[in-house]
């Protein structure tokens, strides 16, 4: 047989199943439920899902440069006189004195900074994905 | 727009078809803009048309899909109540049918993905979906006999409820390469099997 003479028989056959109705009516139990329990959910402002995501990022990332630039100022620290260099000391130490450093240079302003992100990234983008 | 012309004058039945198709779209627009007004009742009015009018399509693909009646009536409700919350979120009221199908397959989907969690319901509705198919069994199940859950499912979107590949693709989450060679190793099963049965 064919691949097109195959794809139209596919095609009659599905037919019957494409057409068919249905004696009972779902209408009466569908319009019940959106009377009972359902709110419109509204386009995010107006915004259709790719400018959405776009602008989450933008927000996102706009909001979390401040705490990247405060973030940096713990860099110093680890280099030498020769300028950056990975650190000789073992790994656990490094971790921990990585963490330290982020603890006490990133600023008040810093942390909010990342916590707005944090948030706009959240509001913005998971509505926006979860369509 | 001649070219477009010339080819429906040509073929006066894809003509007519094209044109109903055009009627019937625009009437959708015009219930999704009444469905999208505040005004409670008139809104409700319309969406009940839009129900009305895509119920039994809803229903039939569901049931292709999961050949279970109960099922699909069940999926095809929670589309429209879907459909409804996110009705503000369509952007071109004409293409209502595409965007509810695609709806009715995501939940689909999500059912599907549900299932695999609870094991015993999956049984369950396995069982319950054998047992409609023996007691009544049309032309397409028996075609897709031979064919694996997945072939049956890209069958029954492709042929009977016009899915493109690229819609499959994206909806599914597998590459358009994928779709292709399992609906192509799909037809092949189809094919052998009509000619041992010739």
């Amino acid at each position: 047989m064919k691949n097109n003479e195959l794809d139209d028989l596919l095609h009659e056959k599905f037919k019957t199943l494409s057409t068919s109705t249905h004696e009972h009516s779902i209408v009466a139990s569908v319009m019940q439920r959106l009377d009972t329990s359902t709110q419109r959910k509204a386009a995010v402002g107006g915004i259709n899902r790719e400018w959405t995501l776009v602008l989450g990022l933008l927000f996102g990332l706009g909001a979390g440069m401040p705490a990247f630039i405060d973030l940096t100022q713990w860099l110093p620290s680890l280099s030498g006189p020769g300028g950056v260099e990975l650190p000789q000391f073992a790994v656990r130490e490094w971790i921990g004195s990585t963490i330290n450093s982020i603890k006490t240079s990133l600023s008040v302003h810093g942390w909010a900074a990342v916590l707005a992100s944090l948030v706009t990234i959240t509001l913005l983008l998971v509505p926006a994905l979860e369509d | 727009m001649k070219a477009i012309a010339s080819k429906v004058s040509h073929n006066p039945i894809q003509a007519l078809s094209d044109q109903a198709d055009a009627v019937r779209w625009a009437q959708d627009a015009q219930c999704v803009e009444k469905a999208r007004s505040e005004a409670s009742a008139e809104s409700h009015l319309a969406f009940a048309q839009l129900v009305e009018r895509y119920q039994d399509y809803l229903r039939n693909m569901l049931f292709g899909l999961c050949r279970n009646q109960d099922l699909a009536d069940e999926l095809a409700q929670e589309t429209f109540v879907t459909a409804w919350q996110k009705l503000d979120t369509l952007q071109e009221a004409v293409k209502f049918q595409g965007w509810i199908k695609q709806l009715a397959y995501r939940q689909f989907l999500h059912h599907q993905r549900h299932q695999k969690v609870v094991s015993a319901h999956l049984q369950h509705t396995r069982e319950t979906a054998n047992a409609e198919l023996e007691i009544q069994e049309p032309d397409w199940q028996r075609l897709l006999k031979p064919c694996n859950e997945l072939e049956r499912e890209l069958l029954v979107l492709l042929f009977g409820f016009e899915f493109t590949y690229a819609e499959i693709s994206s909806l599914r989450g597998i590459p358009l390469g994928t779709v292709k060679s399992h609906v192509r190793r799909a037809k092949s099963k189809i094919a052998k099997m009509l000619e041992e049965s010739s």
